[in-house]
């Protein structure tokens, strides 16, 4: 019997009792909607969070503490300078390495009473792609390394006077500031005709408003962002002030940043061999990984259970199918059918329902993956965030639901197959 | 040559401890074209000795060939491709499949002989003709009278170009008059195709009409044997 013959029988006989069949496929295809779906749930998640370190920048930077550490646990301390940063730089697939600037500085409205005061962090023109300018709230980035420019967080726009939207094109000044540097500027100052740093301040034009007063790589807890150049220049400015106070302690580590996230663990290992304590991100995510995959492994349980208790159906709908079919399989072993085509029969009716409830638990789980995604986008516009993707579908997972439904109930039917290649033809075609 | 020849068969069934005995010995030769009648009473092995000659069973004991090949060394395999090529068997309750249209339950040996599509449609549909059914070829079992399902059943047997026609009381269903169209049928076949044809039946009439009647009784032939 060809295929074509094999298959064409199990559809009659699937069209033969159509509630019972149609009731069976549908359990295979909500048992392969659940594993999908959950699948492609966690998938969705993690991909997401990757996405969002990408985007900040995460994955593609390493944070060099200038510390070696020894065998015993003791930390020696190591020079973070220029020849230092320069051999990073000569490294393979490092894009950029700038020591991070970190200044605390006041901002004021000239002429107004808004202000607003915190971390300044300095941004290399060519480091966008971390998340918080991703989510500008209006503006844009900065236009060069050295531009009178400045970004601020919304509730800094705010605290200026102005709403977020309205605050890009502003102007304000600027002045290194905090508790520290005042005292030690007042100090330096001769006739204390100054107050902390207000004499350094220089008038900064706001480019971009960005949502939230958080992440990106070496920006946490920042307020304003500054060019890279530009911070560097408020920084000399100040130590120049403040005799003496080159170890203030603005730089205290630096940054690499790198073409390509792959390269991450080579470049790690390189500085860490230079002697450098290192900090990535990505080998924290590394370290994580069973986390990861116990949460995997979570999901695909719960819609595993959901397959299994499809393919109890399957087996239930196969053997009762055995069982009133008798006469049929009597029958067809009395017109000449072998051993083999029995099974193969029967394997190919549970195989149409795997291949049909697989094809169909598929669709569903695109349905429900397309309905929880428009949904989400709305929550996720509402609670002032972009849209997120909470789903990863990949060709390769339908792919493997559709061969797992249909390896399920090829597995679920071989008992009652065989019971029917076991039936006695004589015995099934007795009269009485 | 003959087409059939057993000795001494033997069919015993083992059940709770007890043997029950079949088959208790029967020898007989059956000759191409031959039109055998086989009676007695119920539980005489009738239906066994047509499984046996059929390959649905295999004997306990003795010898059973058929064109020359005994069936007891047989393969499954090749026992199943016995029953494909050679044997027809015609039941009393006709066995049709009721998901099937006629011509299906026709065509149904022939996928399973392997025959190619368009080939078995047109032999089908040739031997669906012949039983004089060929505008009911698109009707299911269950819109055919008792005596035309039974001549569907019939144009199945023949479907593959059997040697041995094995009917097991094809009559028993069906009333006087429809029961003598089948007859005519099944007769006809046998003498045309130089069928070997074995009739189970319970029908004097019936019997009447075969060259020759074999009596079974206990498992044993009384009369009419080789
Ligand atoms: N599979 C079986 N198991 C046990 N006994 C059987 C089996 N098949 C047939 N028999 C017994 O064998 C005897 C002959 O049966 P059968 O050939 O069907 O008789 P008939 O067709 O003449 O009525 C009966 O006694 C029957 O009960
Ligand atoms: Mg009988």
């Amino acid at each position: 019997m060809t295929a074509s013959d094999l298959w064409s029988l199990a559809w009659s006989q699937w069209r033969a009792a159509t509630l019972r069949s149609v009731l069976t496929t549908l359990g295979v295809a909500i048992g392969v909607a659940a594993f999908t779906t959950l699948f492609a749930l966690g998938r969705g998640l993690q991909d997401n969070f990757r996405d969002r370190l990408l985007r900040g920048g995460f994955l593609q930077a390493i944070t060099v503490l200038p510390f070696k550490e020894g065998e015993d646990g003791s930390q020696k301390r190591l020079p973070l300078d220029e020849k230092a940063l320069d051999r990073f730089r000569h490294l393979p697939g490092v894009r950029r390495v700038d020591r991070d600037i970190r200044l605390p500085v006041r901002a004021r409205v000239s002429g107004g009473t808004g202000k607003a005061q915190g971390i300044a962090v300095a941004m290399p023109v060519d480091a966008r792609e971390a998340a918080q300018f991703d989510e500008r709230v209006a503006g844009q980035y900065f236009t060069s390394e050295l531009a009178p420019e400045i970004i601020v967080t919304s509730a800094v726009a705010r605290g200026l006077g102005w709403a977020p939207e309205r605050a890009p094109g502003q102007v304000v000044r600027v002045a290194p500031g905090g508790a520290f540097i005042d005292r030690v500027l007042q100090v330096a100052s001769p006739f204390g005709l100054f107050s902390g740093g207000g004499s350094l301040a220089r008038e900064l034009r706001i480019v971009g408003v960005v949502a939230r007063e958080r992440v990106g790589f070496g920006s946490l807890g920042a307020a304003f962002f500054l060019p890279y150049g530009t911070a560097r220049a408020i920084e000399q400015d100040l130590l120049a002030r403040m005799p003496g106070a080159s170890r203030l302690g603005t730089s205290y580590s630096a940054s690499i940043r790198l073409e390509d996230p792959a390269v991450l663990a080579d470049v790690e290992r390189q500085v860490a061999k230079a002697g450098y304590r290192t900090v990535s991100f990505a080998s924290v995510l590394e370290r994580s990984r069973p986390l990861f995959l116990l949460v995997d492994g979570l999901l695909i349980l719960i819609g595993g259970v959901a397959l299994l208790v499809a393919s109890l159906g399957i087996a239930n709908t196969m053997i009762t199918s055995v069982l009133e079919r008798t006469r049929e399989i009597g029958l067809l072993k009395a017109l000449g059918g072998r051993d083999r085509t029995v099974m193969a029969l029967f394997l190919a009716e549970a195989a149409l329902h795997g291949l049909l409830g697989g094809v169909l638990g598929i669709l569903m789980a695109l349905g429900t993956g397309q309905a929880v995604g428009v949904l989400a986008d709305a929550w996720f516009r509402k609670m002032g965030g972009d849209p997120q993707r909470v789903f990863s579908w990949s060709p390769a997972l339908l792919l493997s639901a559709l061969l797992l439904a249909v390896g399920m109930c090829l597995l679920a039917a071989i008992y009652p197959a065989r019971r029917a290649v076991r039936l006695d033809p004589a015995r099934a075609l007795r009269h009485d | 040559m003959p087409l059939i020849e057993a000795a001494d068969l033997q069919r015993h069934h083992r059940t709770a401890g007890e043997t029950v005995r079949a088959l208790d010995g029967v020898s007989l030769v059956l000759e191409p074209g031959e039109h055998v009648a086989l009676t007695g009473p119920s539980g005489s092995g009738k239906s066994t000795l047509l499984n046996l000659l059929g390959g649905l069973e295999r004997p306990t004991a003795g010898r059973l060939l058929v064109a020359g090949r005994d069936l007891a060394v047989l393969s499954a395999d090749e026992l199943a491709d016995y029953r494909c090529r050679q044997v027809g068997m015609v039941f009393q309750s006709f066995q049709l499949l009721g998901r099937m249209t006629a011509l299906e339950n026709v065509v149904l040996p022939l996928r399973l002989g392997g025959v190619p599509a368009a080939e078995r449609t047109r032999r089908a549909l040739d031997l669906l003709g012949i039983v004089g059914l060929a505008a009911r070829a698109d009707h299911r079992p269950t819109q055919l009278s008792g005596g035309e399902q039974q001549r569907v059943a019939i144009a199945r047997a023949l479907a593959m170009g059997p040697s041995v026609l094995l009917a097991d009381e094809p009559t028993g269903n069906l009333d006087s008059a429809r029961a003598e169209e089948i007859m005519d049928l099944l007769a006809t076949m046998c003498r045309e195709r130089r069928l070997a044809l074995v009739v189970v039946t319970h029908d004097p009439v019936v019997a009447e009409r075969a060259e020759r009647q074999l009596r079974l009784r206990d498992g044993r032939l009384a009369g009419g044997g080789a």
